[in-house]
């Protein structure tokens, strides 16, 4: 049963970095939950939470897009003007994403 | 065909109750994994599993 954990209190207060964050984990808590249904389709506790957390990952998205640009693009997302997507930093680029507790790459910024 | 030996399974992993009766040699077996022992969330994207029970991170000292 996943637990309820919010940190940094309730999405409306969270800034871009604690967005991201939650976003990340959530959105990885229900790639883990995908795989163990692919092999127990019939568990419900399973289910539930995949569900649960699907919800909270389509809102937490829309949040976040709607706040802050796209997050993919390729229509997944619509733009508002001037097109959005050029803009920096990408989700993936600004530092928040690259803590020193979880290497990843990182991109130089001008 | 016997209970695999319990002298040759890892100490950490205890001996699955649930072995089909008439195991084969040369065929894998996977328990089942149970749905439980779920990790906070934040604390699953650093470990990189939701599941405790599979959170076995290599030993650096061991090599």
């Amino acid at each position: 049963m996943i637990e309820e954990i919010s940190e940094g209190g309730q999405p409306m207060d969270m800034n871009r970095e604690q967005l991201m964050r939650r976003i990340q984990e959530v959105e990885f808590a229900v790639i883990d939950i995908n795989l163990y249904l692919d092999t127990h389709p019939t568990h419900q506790q399973a289910l539930m939470d995949y569900n649960k957390l699907t919800q909270e990952l389509m809102n937490l998205k829309m949040m976040y897009e709607r706040q802050y640009g796209p997050l993919t693009n390729f229509g997944n997302a619509p733009s508002q003007y001037p097109w959005q997507w050029i803009e920096s930093p990408w989700p993936w680029e600004d530092e928040f994403t690259c803590k020193e507790d979880m290497p990843c790459g990182f991109m130089k910024r001008n | 065909m016997n209970m695999p030996n319990p002298k040759h399974m890892p100490k950490h992993i205890p001996m699955p109750m649930y072995m089909p009766k008439d195991i084969k040699l040369a065929r894998a077996y996977i328990p089942d994994q149970p749905y439980e022992r779920l990790f906070p969330l934040d604390e699953a994207l650093k470990k990189g599993t939701l599941f405790a029970n599979l959170y076995q991170p290599y030993d650096r000292r061991n090599k």
